[in-house]
């Protein structure tokens, strides 16, 4: 650098920003269309921006880009995109709704109808089919790869699984110095949990296995759980699945039972511990009548020293409960209400309205339904002091005429 | 964020530096400018300033730009009454609005200059560890690349097109949708 310094007649040009520079320089260009041209200059800003390091940075820097909702009801899935922040230029929508069409995966799976949609992480999707014999789907619509993978087999040879509890996305295994990777189709992971059953007792337990992209085989957490038969229905159907999934946020994924026991089951991602625990018992409320599920019951964030938040709308309230199950605190295992707030009632309505929870894409907005967010919001340092904000921001409560739950949303992450 | 000489912060502030650019030309400037970089302050608190710091890298009409961005964004932070000599991101915060405004536009003018001066700037900023002005500048460079197709950037910045067929195929095959 002093050398070109001491030579005035010679003009500095971009050829003397070294590469760390460049990398800085990049890093504040707005959006992934841009990044993505600058790369296709030549060599040397091709090398800098194709960094592994690089690309993580530039994501780490502007946070995740969600480009918009996949929106599943009735078996129907569709793509809702965000609009685009302002000042940014935005990817046209003609290329965006080409690449987040899922109609590529008609070609390579013919049962595709009765696969369902059922999470979404950094840029993958992943498909639950209702045969337990079907394999399942992760891919990436963006690049349209994809790939099959066949569900655990059951663990011991006296045991079946009685159903699935659902298929999560996870992040890939930190390697050896790494913080941490981006999520691809080579290196992603998928949690598979399931209640399995006994041939000859009929007794019950809820196994979680990890299936990983890089290592091609499934891996049982160590924690079982012996799920007791009085929690779940007397009666029930092959395939159906006897728990509902509530929610997942910060680690935590909870189910509740098809059965009125207030029992909520409960499996921390981290360490594939399961626990049971029960809800709180609100005076006034007939507890043996009510029944959960997603329209009234979600769960909204935690923490990593062990607490999962909860949110219920029971008896004209929401309540955000606060689950501990960390092993350091004391109370571990109690499910308390945090805060319970009032709901509004309007007197004008001609039928009875019921609030409940909705996922609700964007651009598919109805009238009476108002953020989560807006309900806790009446203080702003609730949310923001319990790290809420995140979980709780694309939560709607509708009013309704009949408790139903609805379709599911799913952000899509644009990491191309 | 170094509180050290917080006590004798009005002794500091009348403090003056010498910088010598890599013409030999000599700037007097106070030690809460020159301390905005860290190059610098460090030199201070190591007590190497005697006899002026020289700065082989930075010639005088960069460091004579350099330095006017330091003593602007000096007053600014020193506005800024009671709080410690430090110039953290969290005392900017507290200036007044009207002046973070006046800022705005001083660093918008600031950016007005031809491409070599620019890039002068950004080598300057980064060698003189001036976290503010780096990222102004790397941000102007930034903005320039907005919304321009890959042709476009190579003719404004003189960058000649040395990818292979091959390769360019290959960036287009990939990321067709962001040239679309």
């Amino acid at each position: 650098m002093a050398k070109q310094n001491n030579v005035p007649c010679r003009r500095t040009t971009i050829h003397d920003i070294p590469d760390d520079l460049l990398q800085l320089t990049f890093l504040h260009i707005p959006s992934p269309a841009d990044i993505i041209r600058a790369a296709a200059t030549c060599k040397v800003w091709r090398r800098v921006i194709g960094n592994a390091d690089f690309l993580l940075r530039f994501r780490r820097h502007h946070g995740p880009h969600i480009l918009g909702h996949y929106y599943t009801k009735y078996g129907r899935t569709d793509f809702f995109p965000c609009p685009a922040p302002a000042g940014q230029i935005a990817v046209d929508d003609d290329t965006v709704s080409d690449r987040t069409c899922l109609y590529f995966l008609t070609t390579s799976y013919y049962n595709l109808n009765s696969a369902e949609l059922h999470d979404s992480r950094g840029g993958l999707l992943a498909f639950h089919h209702d045969s337990r014999r079907a394999p399942l789907i992760v891919c990436n619509p963006w690049t349209r790869e994809h790939r099959k993978i066949y569900r655990p087999m059951p663990t011991r040879a006296t045991t079946y699984t009685l159903s699935f509890l659902g298929i999560f996305l996870l992040d890939p295994e930190p390697g050896d110095g790494e913080i941490g990777m981006d999520l691809d189709m080579s290196n992603f992971r998928v949690l598979c949990v399931r209640l399995a059953c006994c041939y000859h007792d009929g007794r019950k337990t809820a196994e979680a296995s990890v299936f990983s992209a890089s290592q091609e085989h499934w891996l049982l957490l160590s924690n079982t759980m012996a799920i007791a038969d009085d929690i779940l229905p007397e009666f029930y159907l092959v395939d159906q699945p006897l728990f509902v999934l509530v929610g997942r946020a910060s680690g935590s994924i909870c189910w509740c039972t098809r059965t009125s026991s207030n029992v909520i089951l409960h499996l921390d991602e981290s360490t594939g511990e399961f626990s049971l625990f029960t809800l709180p018992v609100h005076a006034g409320v007939n507890m043996d009548t009510l029944l959960y599920r997603r329209a009234n019951l979600r769960v909204i964030g935690g923490d990593i020293v062990g607490t999962t938040r909860l949110v219920r709308i029971l008896g004209g309230n929401l309540e955000v409960l606060q689950y501990a199950h960390g092993s350091g605190s004391c109370d571990s295992g109690v499910c308390a209400v945090e805060r319970r707030i009032c709901l509004p009632c309007l007197f004008a309505e001609p039928q009875p309205l019921v609030w409940c929870f909705a996922d609700r894409a964007d651009g598919v907005e109805a009238c009476g339904s108002v953020a989560l967010c807006d309900v806790l919001c009446d203080d702003a340092e609730f949310i923001r002091n319990r790290k809420l904000a995140a979980d709780v921001k694309n939560l709607r409560m509708e009013r309704v005429e009949w408790l139903s739950d609805g379709g599911w949303s799913f952000p899509y992450e644009m990491t191309q | 964020m170094a509180s050290a000489g917080s006590g004798d912060e009005k002794a500091a502030a009348a403090a003056m530096i010498t910088l010598i650019s890599s013409d030999n030309e000599k700037f007097e400037v106070t030690e809460a400018t020159a301390t905005l970089s860290q190059t610098i302050r460090h030199m201070i608190e190591d007590g190497c300033t005697d006899g002026g710091v020289p700065l082989p890298n930075v010639t005088s009409k960069i460091l004579a730009r350099v330095i006017e961005y330091c003593k602007k964004h000096a007053t600014a932070a020193a506005g800024e009454e009671g709080s410690s000599s430090s110039f953290s991101d969290a005392a900017f915060l507290e200036v007044d609005r009207a002046f973070l405004e006046e800022l705005e536009e001083f660093d918008d003018a600031f950016l007005e200059v031809d491409r070599a001066t620019l890039f002068d700037l950004i080598l300057a900023a980064n060698y003189l560890d001036i976290k503010g002005l780096l990222n102004l500048t790397c941000q102007k460079v930034a903005d320039s690349v907005k919304g321009k197709t890959p042709e476009q950037i190579r003719e404004m910045y003189n960058i000649v097109n040395d990818l292979t067929p091959e390769e360019e195929a290959e960036i287009r095959r990939e990321t067709q949708w962001a040239f679309e």
